[in-house]
């Protein structure tokens, strides 16, 4: 299954329709795999979002894998002290630039 | 020295100081708690500040060492330790001296001083004691302590924070409540906790569902913290204060003032909880006896506790405030502190009172004068009444007696390597001052034999099958008129054949002297006589135990020993209730009165001579199936019988018997007249009369005569011992005179 593309503003004026299009593109047949390379903005409902995401995959034997991540998204990680629930993922360890 | 008014307060203070020092010292050896600790530094602490004050250098250089020690035991540098308690133990003692000797210019031993410092600074890690120069000392120490307290590195705040559902929704960013947390404190720990967020099915993705557990390091007030919080609707908040600030808290309870607060006003008022805390628990608490749960489990400390916002150790130390202000009220309400001499003089007043009362009743009884006599029985009844309460003003309870046991027992059974624990019932059994003032020496004695002589060697203990530590039980309890104090051990118990043979060793006894049990014990009392092998400092010298029965008759009480081999001794010491006035009964023998204290009298009857057995010269009767031995007091007073009699007994038609009973022993006592009752103030007997068994004292009858007053436990214990052997074979032929010559 192909990336999700999921791009621009991340934050709660746009979580629903996020949360939306994640559901419509996964089924959980295959590792959920997020693209966040256009991500521009985000706020804590998105990093609540991924964790929701982590958690619906890991309850269905798959895994999240986020592509591309943000600096942007590796400092509200730890600014919500949720590190430890990031920390496997791939993706995360060596952050992209924002936009690459 | 001339003691001035604020050092006598000092001397008298530090008595009281101590003494909470030794309690709390007893209490840490077997539960090392922090409040504990604090009540021994803070005596220690008050003691050295107010010799400070008074220039007494000394005795500030020997308690800065004490404390110094303390202060390590509270900043966990020394463990506690039984051979450090013992320490600290001696070094109160010593303290005790010193203030003691405040009067007479006594600095105390120097040798027993420098053997604690060192013994001390043995305990002591790190730096050497030094001396501190004795005021500035006082007042640094004072402002040391604040410090510690806020400086101290491991406090810090825990909050719980459960963001409400609709935080995202109204603009608030969590991220940004880190940010002010972190204005007013560190954050030493974050856990997220991120439980409640759904899966992607069930998520709504606009609410929120975060949580965290905080570690904040903070001098801010818990309302600060919760003030971060406060606009974001439902959001769960628990904020507990720092463990180390619960002293402070504690601190603050106590500074309250006395005022009667709820328990939820009393932690708002120090902070402990917020108001919008204390309105969530309310709610729920009404909501839920509303749902009818069940109110007990719905006190508002418990919930509180549940609910995580206030620590249990604050909601005791807030329940103890309220208590101590619901007490103090009563106290303060109820109470007067009265000089005991005044009572005294009240005593003897009412004494003089009922003599006269007495004498007024039997004048007036020789005028027929029927409003004089219904005066009187109105005066009579008042009196009763007076006497009554006055005595009861001087009765106090034996339970502060009995607790200086807890420091004895546990010195002496470290001294003799013995593990042994002592267990108090009836510590609120009231008795006379005068009597708890004399009885905690003999006390101390029977205690300290037990220890000694009755408690085994742990090694000994196990191999009988008895649990290393040994028991010994200080019981007091109220029985008709008297009080009795039992000393039960569960040691080794008396070997009646051993006692009896060291007793014809001492030439107490003869070989061929024949003793029942309880008279082989009793031999113990008995002066010269101990059975130790080996004479230790702590008994063993056989020069208490007589005196311990001579003081405890002197108080007009009695001793009785019971013991089971290998099973353990009970000492029972019986007591007058008190010693000033009693319910009497009066009877004649011949022109004379002679007063038994009420209590004890079990009935009275009249005999007809068929009705009286005599078996070698020994009167007896058979009473409901009891026989019962007979004594004309006359007789035994050596008086003339005037019939030529041997006893005296059964010559005349009838014969009054009053029937005498203490400590299950009864025995019937012959005498010429039963005149009543009265109320008799027992006078003591002048020294001339000290070798007269018998007799507890005497008192003036509303005649103006003098009775004697009868000391019945002493009484039955002459009588009864020297009819033994035959009371023994009568009791064996009363089966042949049961049912045709019986009383019924």
């Amino acid at each position: 299954m192909k990336p999700i593309k999921l791009s621009g503003d991340c934050s709660i004026y746009e979580i629903s329709s996020l949360h939306e299009k994640v559901m419509k593109a996964w089924k959980g047949e295959s590792p959920l795999a997020l693209d966040l390379a256009k991500v521009t903005e985000m706020d804590p409902s998105f990093i609540q979002l991924l964790i929701s995401c982590k958690q619906t995959a890991e309850n269905k034997e798959q895994s999240l894998e986020l592509l591309n991540a943000p600096e942007e998204l590796t400092h509200m990680i730890d600014a919500m002290f949720t590190s430890d629930i990031f920390s496997a993922e791939p993706g995360l360890e060596d952050p992209a630039p924002t936009g690459a | 020295m001339e003691i001035d008014e604020n050092l006598q307060i000092f001397i008298a203070e530090g008595e009281e100081l101590l003494q909470d020092m030794e309690d709390s010292l007893l209490v840490l050896e077997n539960n090392s708690d922090e409040e504990t600790l604090n009540t021994i530094f803070r005596a220690a602490h008050t003691i050295k500040g107010s010799a400070g004050l008074f220039g007494l250098d000394y005795i500030v250089e020997f308690t800065h060492v004490v404390e110094n020690v303390l202060d390590d035991m509270r900043n966990c540098l020394i463990p506690t330790s039984s051979e450090l308690i013992t320490v600290l133990m001696r070094s109160k003692d010593f303290i005790a001296v010193l203030i003691a000797g405040i009067e007479n210019d006594e600095e105390g031993d120097k040798v027993e001083r420098e053997e604690l410092i060192q013994l001390l600074t043995a305990f002591k890690t790190g730096t050497a004691v030094s001396a501190p120069t004795p005021m500035t000392e006082v007042v640094a120490d004072e402002s040391d302590d604040a410090d510690d307290e806020d400086s101290a590195q491991s406090d810090h705040y825990h909050i719980s924070l459960r963001l409400g559902v609709d935080t995202f929704r109204m603009g608030f960013n969590p991220v940004k409540l880190f940010a002010q947390l972190t204005e007013i404190g560190e954050i030493l720990e974050c856990a997220f906790i991120g439980d409640s967020i759904p899966e992607l099915a069930e998520l709504d993705a606009e609410s929120c569902y975060l949580g965290w557990e905080i570690a904040l390091k903070s001098n801010a007030k818990k309302e600060q913290i919760a003030e971060i919080f406060e606009f974001i609707d439902g959001t769960e908040l628990h904020v507990l204060p720092p463990k180390s600030h619960i002293s402070a808290y504690r601190h603050l309870i106590e500074q309250l003032p006395e005022d009667e607060l709820a328990l939820g006003q009393l932690l708002l008022q120090i902070g402990t909880l917020t108001e919008q805390e204390l309105q969530e628990i309310l709610n729920l608490q009404q909501e839920n006896l509303k749902a009818g749960k069940d109110p007990s489990t719905q006190l508002t400390g418990k919930l509180l506790v549940e609910k995580n916002m206030v620590q249990e150790e604050v909601i005791e130390e807030a329940l103890k405030k309220q208590d101590k202000v619901r007490d103090s009220k009563q106290k303060a309400l109820n109470f007067v502190k009265v000089d005991s001499s005044k009572l005294d003089r009240l005593i003897n007043l009412v004494g003089e009172l009922v003599i006269n009362g007495a004498k007024l009743d039997q004048v007036a009884g020789t005028i027929a004068h029927e409003e004089l006599n219904e005066t009187i029985e109105g005066i009579t009844m008042a009196l009763d009444d007076l006497r009554e309460i006055s005595l009861g003003l001087r009765m106090v309870p034996i339970g502060s007696t009995f607790n200086r046991f807890h420091r004895v027992i546990r010195d002496i059974s470290s001294d003799l390597q013995k593990q042994v624990k002592l267990e108090i019932y009836g510590a609120d059994t009231e008795l006379d001052k005068t009597v708890i003032e004399k009885i905690g020496d003999p006390l101390m004695h029977l205690v300290r034999n037990s220890l000694d002589h009755g408690i085994e060697s742990p090694a000994e203990r196990v191999r009988v099958g008895k649990p290393e530590e040994g028991t010994i039980t200080l019981q007091a309890k109220h029985q008709a008129g008297y009080i009795t104090i039992q000393i039960i051990d569960d040691g080794k118990g008396l070997d009646p054949d051993i006692l009896r043979q060291k007793a014809i060793e001492k030439g107490v006894i003869t070989e061929d002297q024949k003793l029942n049990k309880n008279e082989i014990f009793n031999l113990i009392l008995a002066a010269g006589f101990s059975t130790a092998e080996q004479v230790s400092n702590i008994s063993g010298r056989g020069v208490g135990m007589d005196v311990v029965r001579r003081n405890i008759e002197a108080l007009r009480g009695n001793i009785i020993i019971d013991s089971e081999t290998g099973k353990g001794t009970t000492i029972t010491v019986q007591l007058p209730l008190t010693l000033a006035i009693i319910d009497g009964f009066n009877v004649g023998i011949d022109e004379e009165s002679y007063i038994f204290p009420l209590d004890m009298v079990h009935e009275c009857i009249t005999l007809t001579p068929s009705q009286i057995q005599e078996v070698s010269h020994h009167s007896y009767i058979t009473l409901r199936e009891e026989v019962l031995p007979i004594v004309h007091l006359k007789e035994y007073f050596g008086m003339e019988t005037g019939d030529g009699s041997p006893s005296g007994i059964g010559s005349k038609e009838r014969n009054n018997l009053i029937v005498v009973k203490f400590a299950n022993q009864k025995v019937g006592l012959m005498v010429d007249e039963l005149l009543g009752e009265v109320q008799a103030v027992i006078k003591p007997m002048g020294r001339v009369f000290k070798d007269l068994n018998g007799f507890a004292g005497f008192t003036i009858l509303g005649s103006g005569l003098v009775a004697l007053v009868l000391d019945v436990p002493n009484l039955i214990k002459q009588v009864v011992g020297s009819e033994h052997q035959h009371f023994e074979s009568i009791k064996q032929k009363s089966v042949r005179v049961k049912g045709n010559q019986s009383l019924h």
